[in-house]
């Protein structure tokens, strides 16, 4: 079996114990098992093993010595945890042979490991071992707390120390070196003799603890997703134990009772739920890694590439609003699709800046590279609670030197213009020096990478370096200022970033705010920092006891929406805000729709920025709206700063010369009655009544006379012709259901809204009357609304299971079938009960979603949350449980393989609508705001309970729903 | 940055093998680069006759001519390493072929063992080869996996040597259920991902060419179908003389279809490079 059958077997075992422990136990979420390593934990041989590998060791390196000349011995402290301790005999004589630059040939290793056994069993008979009692007495009370014990060791003769000391009765199972030699088991830092040891236990990995002495075996718990791994520094080597990721280091076990295990143990679940960690580095995962483990600040966002960028890596800073025209040239080559460039719009596209932190380190002249050949390990953690990004990686270069790198990073929410980095370097086994170069300006890169930048200025002293440039097309000029500082072991960089939309003279404001940094403030910075984000999550976090997963997964998503959104009511959020460069920095209703509802409820004053942004694009809107022949204000279905849209018509393919047009700019109209929507949304939830009456009635009413002008007028009837409703792949369409009733609304607010004000009045009626005769389709006797006028007679495609949640690109290829064809790409009639939770029955809810959702391939990330919420509201457990699940974990399991772009936003804002307006059935009311009573029965099956809060109306309240409380009170 | 200084042509002495002869003197020529000739006998012969047996014409100053006792494939990846050798050039049927241990006929059993393991970039002339030089244009599979940006790489490197342009080509096969190709994906929107993606595709395999190098790319094309009739068709079309593809290194175990494909049906050069072995990368998420 290899490890990785092994894994899955552990896996497997996993979900069988699940099965069976279904009740309460495996709930709450206890410790199950302790794992114990035998050698230095349990039993003392590790002087007799050490001595035995002198004995061995010292002769290799004598027969080794060059002629005559002297040899350094084997050191049974240093060189025995350095190298060989905790590892299989021939991994640990490799690896000590190796550093000190002795190959072996096979036989010669085998013959070598064979004289340390015997050594050693010599050493055993003649010294007999013994045991700490310490562990002993652990052991003793977690078996009396009914907790499993195994014992696992690499020592092949585990069972005869054992025997010997008299411990072997203490555990449930035993595993030693001849079973990983049996059932092929890799050796620590592998995880597949911690996992077998779990399965044998029939306990998860999660629930089981580790208790190691070794760095190498404290890895192998840590790789094994082990509930709790403790260290035993049996002198010395706390600092390495902590580093291989030691939840707790103690000098004895006799420190710790059973109490103090379970603490540290749900601790440490606690503390799981707020990180979200990489192991390993693979260069072609990279991309999706730099979107998932970006910062950010809203003012700005740095893609999450490791700071000595390897060859290939998205290196992305965006500032929020610096745009410039598109650029379709490549250094290299013309690509396959040709996107017209926009009629030159000199704000067509979010730009890439250079990447602020940027660093190249060497030993001895060696590069690191993780890519290169001394890249030996990666291990990226994110700390969403202070949003300090963390890497710790492993360096090989010539000589066997191996070098540790610890880098964090963030974006400082405290103060927008700062970036904070730090690298310190740790040579683990060499005394060469660590040469950094924190340089951020290459000529050759920024002219092969930067074609929209032109560089204005670069100076550099050994304190500070700037670099200033502009953009090409719409002018805007950048300043980035480097300030290093040298500590320790590495370095700590401050930089300072202005724009000419910030600053009138923003290399001037960028120096001041460089010159009044000093390194001595680094962690009071970081500091500051961090209480801007426990403020944030004060009011953000959602918390799921029990399901540290969950709670981890809702907490990324928070931490995502959080980083693009800004002080700053020029800027909205783009589709991938500034975690990538799809979609361009372009604002869609996804803002509105999809993520401005947890900005209502959890940082209003943000959402009310967001609404800024849209007050201040009407002129764009206005014209745009005029260039069509409509009043009034039509925003655009892409946007950026003017408001002007930015979507081509047509995409042409180059390769067959196919040309493959694009009707959402021009007909996807929906979005303007979306705005005016979320305008009346923001002011329900906050009742601020100096927006709405100021620019909130300016976009409602701006808003309804485009739909005045736009409706056409049927007999009595009002219809809206000619449209792409949320589902994008049916164009040209009459009377969408989506956007009738979004029009209307819109029409119907704004009316109320001037009548209300006094103002417009000869304008109110008309919008009142016309939204009264709109044409909004009904449900049929069957309880389905029709999509649009002739969907029920479009042909049937019957939509294959694998592509229900997996569109293939062929979509966008036949589009002209798809059009035809009852086949939808999202969620459109059932955004209505969304959007309108009380404008419909249960019953035609339900029949809408047994209709739509079998037709609907989920082309895009907006639509598993809109159907998860539905289902949720009607009680469909399993469906809600699925799309929910699916959304949560969005960008966590590449799900649409597209994450490397960036992050899906509106996914995640609709992940968090699907939770509080789905399952939890949170209404607004005159009276407050308030979950559904029958919430707690649709909690997803193995919650117990979930608590958040909500602003409303500028008061927090608690939102708590639980099945316990529900049963207490009969409901 | 890696060159092609170092050819290495292993010979058997049967006309088979031979094919790569002219080819192999040829890229030497253009490239300015040393080619080592490996004939593993068990006796050795004297250089002349050597030379004749392996129909090898004399007088090239660069060549160098080596007699190892043993195996032919493991003294051929023994030279590979002892030379620093960057590219093996062979015929996908030695004497081995002609006894009739092969796969199906297509590869002798040497060459397989030498495209499976080879640490260097192999140049195969499969069955179908037909020589035509000098080479005029080259075409590289791109498909996103580790394998094919290093073949990618390779092919970056050798066009650019040679000067002549090449062609990137990513096909995308819808009814194939593997759904970790690049492409494959939600179609979202054409002009908002399509083509950062195809940039990525191509970017990852630009790492460490210079911008120079990275000149000889002349066009990046998407097609849709079966990958090994889209790289064939496009090979008919264009006239290429060589094409690059990634695999993953294990010819009887794997599935490496479109490989397999190619070695029966193309009439070019295989410029074959195998995927290093991949860390594997472990996010601590989800329940």
């Amino acid at each position: 079996m290899t490890a990785h059958e092994m894994l899955a077997a552990a896996m497997n075992g996993r979900k069988e114990t699940a099965v069976e422990e279904g009740g309460s136990a495996a709930r709450t979420g206890a410790l199950e098992a302790a794992i114990f390593d035998m050698d230095g934990v349990v039993t003392r041989t590790a002087g007799l093993h050490a001595e035995a590998w002198k004995q061995t060791l010292d002769d290799i390196l004598r027969r080794h010595a060059p002629d005559g000349a002297s040899w350094q011995a084997f050191d049974v402290r240093a060189d025995y945890l350095a190298y060989v301790d905790g590892k299989p005999r021939r991994d640990g004589l490799r690896s000590f042979l190796r550093a000190r630059g002795i190959q072996l040939g096979d036989a010669e290793e085998e013959a070598a490991a064979e004289r340390k056994d015997q050594a050693f069993i010599t050493l055993l008979r003649a010294q007999g071992a013994s045991t700490y009692p310490g562990t002993l007495a652990l052991i003793g009370a977690l078996r009396r707390r009914g907790i499993k014990t195994a014992v696992v060791t690499s020592s092949r003769h585990g069972r005869q120390v054992l025997g010997e000391a008299g411990a072997a009765g203490l555990f449930d199972a035993c595993m030693d070196g001849m079973d990983l030699q049996a059932m092929a088991l890799a050796g620590k830092p592998d995880p597949a003799m911690f996992l077998k040891a779990a399965q044998r236990l029939g306990v998860p990995p999660a629930r089981a603890m580790v208790v190691e002495d070794a760095a190498a075996g404290v890895q192998a718990g840590r790789r094994g997703d082990f509930g709790l791994v403790v260290g035993v520094d049996r002198g010395g080597n706390a600092d390495a134990l902590r580093r291989a990721g030691a939840d707790l280091v103690v000098k004895d076990l006799d420190e710790l009772d059973t109490d103090r295990v379970e603490a540290a143990y749900r601790s440490r679940q606690r503390e799981v739920a707020w990180r979200i960690e990489q192991e390993g580095f693979d260069a072609a995962r990279e991309p999706d890694m730099e979107s998932l483990f970006a910062v950010g600040n809203g003012y700005l966002g740095v893609r999450g590439v490791y700071d000595i960028p390897p060859p290939g890596a998205q290196c992305d800073l965006f500032v929020a609003g610096i745009y410039d025209a598109k650029r379709g040239d490549l250094p290299y080559s013309e690509l396959e699709f040709l996107a017209p460039e926009r009629d030159g719009d000199p704000f067509a596209e979010l730009v890439p800046l250079p990447f602020p932190f940027r660093l190249q380190a060497s030993v001895g002249g060696d590069p690191l590279d993780l890519s290169g050949p001394s890249g030996r390990g990666l291990k990226r953690v994110l700390d969403l609670r202070r949003a300090v990004l963390h890497a710790d990686a492993l360096f090989e270069t010539a000589g066997g030197r191996q070098t540790s790198l610890r880098t964090r990073r963030c974006a400082s929410l405290a103060d927008p213009h700062l970036l904070l980095q730090e690298a310190i370097a740790v040579p683990l086994n060499h005394w060469a020096s660590v040469e950094f170069d924190a340089a951020l300006f290459d000529s050759a890169r920024f002219a092969a990478d930067h074609p929209q930048l032109r560089l204005l200025e670069h100076m550099a002293t050994p304190e500070l370096e700037l670099l200033c440039f502009a953009t090409r097309a719409s002018r805007f000029d950048i300043a980035i200022a480097s300030r290093v500082v040298r500590i320790p072991g590495g370095i700590r960089r401050l930089l300072s970033i202005f724009t000419s939309r910030d600053a009138a003279d923003p290399k001037q404001a960028c120096l001041a705010h460089s010159r009044a940094l000093s390194g001595a403030d680094f962690e009071q910075r970081l500091d500051e920092h961090a209480a801007q984000w426990d403020r944030f999550w004060e009011a953000a976090d959602i918390q799921v006891p029990g399901h540290p997963a969950v709670e981890q997964a809702l907490r990324f998503g928070s931490y995502h929406l959080r980083l693009p959104a800004g002080d700053d009511p020029r800027v909205s959020i783009g589709a991938r805000g500034l975690s990538g460069r799809a979609y361009e920095g372009h604002v869609f209703w996804d803002t509105e729709i999809f993520m401005l509802p947890f900005f209502l409820h959890a940082d209003p004053a943000r959402a009310r920025t967001l609404l800024m942004y849209r007050h201040g694009t009407l002129p764009g809107a206005r014209e745009r709206a005029a260039a069509t022949g409509f009043r009034g204000a039509c925003f655009a279905w892409e946007s950026t700063l003017t408001g002007r849209d930015v979507t081509p018509d047509k995409v042409i393919l180059k390769s067959t010369g196919k040309e493959i047009p694009i009707f959402t700019g021009r007909q996807q109209i929906h979005v303007t009655a979306d705005v005016a929507y979320a305008v009346w949304r923001y002011w329900e939830a906050t009742g601020d009544d100096g927006f709405l009456l100021g620019p909130g009635a300016q976009i409602m009413f701006e808003t309804a006379r485009f739909w005045a002008s736009r409706v056409e007028r049927d007999g009595r009837q009002y219809h809206i012709r000619g449209v792409v409703g949320p589902d994008e792949y049916h164009h040209d369409v009459n009377d969408n259901a989506y956007t009738n009733w979004m029009a209307r609304h819109n029409l119907d607010r704004a009316a109320f809204l001037a009548r209300q004000s006094g103002v417009h009045a000869g304008e109110a009626d008309e919008w009142a009357d016309i939204a009264q005769a709109m044409h909004v389709p009904q449900p049929g006797k069957d309880g389905v609304i029709e999509q649009f006028e002739g969907f029920f007679a479009l042909d049937d495609y019957s939509l294959p299971v694998a592509e229900r949640f997996k569109a293939p690109v062929n979509r966008l290829f036949d589009w002209e079938q798809v059009n035809r064809s009852k086949l939808l790409k999202q969620a459109d009639v059932l955004m209505l009960p969304l959007l309108f939770p009380d404008a419909f029955s249960d019953e035609v809810v339900v029949a809408n979603y047994r209709y739509y959702e079998p037709l609907t391939d989920h082309g895009s990330s907006l639509s598993p949350a809109v159907h998860a919420a539905i289902a949720a509201r009607v009680g469909m457990r399993d469906d809600a449980e699925r799309y929910w699940k699916q959304s949560l974990w969005l960008d966590l399991s590449n799900a649409m393989d597209n994450s490397m772009l960036g992050v899906h936003l509106a996914a995640m804002g609709g992940t968090w609508q699907a939770l509080v307006s789905g399952f939890l059935g949170v209404r607004m009311t005159a009276q407050g705001i308030k979950s559904d009573p029958r919430a707690a029965s649709r909690l997803p099956r193995d919650w117990e309970s979930v608590t958040l809060r909500m602003a409303y109306r500028g008061h927090t309240h608690a939102i708590s729903v639980s099945r316990e409380a529900a049963k207490d009170t009969g409901s | 940055m890696k060159t092609f200084d170092t050819l290495l042509l292993p010979l058997d002495g049967s006309p088979e093998a031979a094919k790569g002869v002219g080819c192999a003197l040829w890229l030497a020529e253009a490239l300015g680069a040393t080619l080592h000739v490996l004939h593993a006998a068990r006796q050795p012969l004297a250089a002349a006759e050597a030379l004749a047996r392996l129909h090898l014409p004399g007088g090239h100053a660069r060549v160098i001519l080596h007699q190892m006792p043993g195996q032919a494939d493991a003294a051929t990846l023994e030279a590979v390493s002892a030379h620093g050798v960057d590219l093996v050039i062979m015929s996908a049927r030695g004497a081995s072929a002609s006894a009739g241990r092969n796969l199906e006929q297509r590869l002798g059993s040497i060459a397989q063992v030498v495209i499976e393991r080879s640490p260097a970039p192999v140049l195969l002339l499969p069955l179908q080869y037909r020589e035509v030089l000098p080479w005029t244009s080259m075409l590289a599979a791109a498909s996103g996996e580790t394998a094919a940006d290093e073949a990618l790489k390779a092919a970056v490197g050798l066009a650019a040597a040679l000067r002549i342009p090449l062609t990137i080509m990513h096909a995308d096969d819808a009814a194939q259920a593997d759904n970790r190709r690049p492409l494959r994906t939600y179609a979202d929107a054409a002009y908002h991902e399509y083509p950062h993606r195809m940039e990525a595709l191509v970017k990852r395999g630009l790492s460490g060419r210079s911008a120079d190098e990275s000149g000889c790319i002349e066009q990046v094309l998407l097609r849709h179908g079966d990958p090994a009739d889209i790289l064939l068709a496009q090979v008919e079309c264009q006239g290429c003389s060589v094409l690059a593809l990634g695999w993953h290194g294990a010819l009887g175990a794997g599935r490496a279809l479109v490989l397999k494909r190619l070695l029966e049906e193309a009439g070019c050069a295989l410029l074959l490079v195998r995927g290093v072995e991949r860390q594997a990368v472990k996010l601590n998420v989800g329940e």
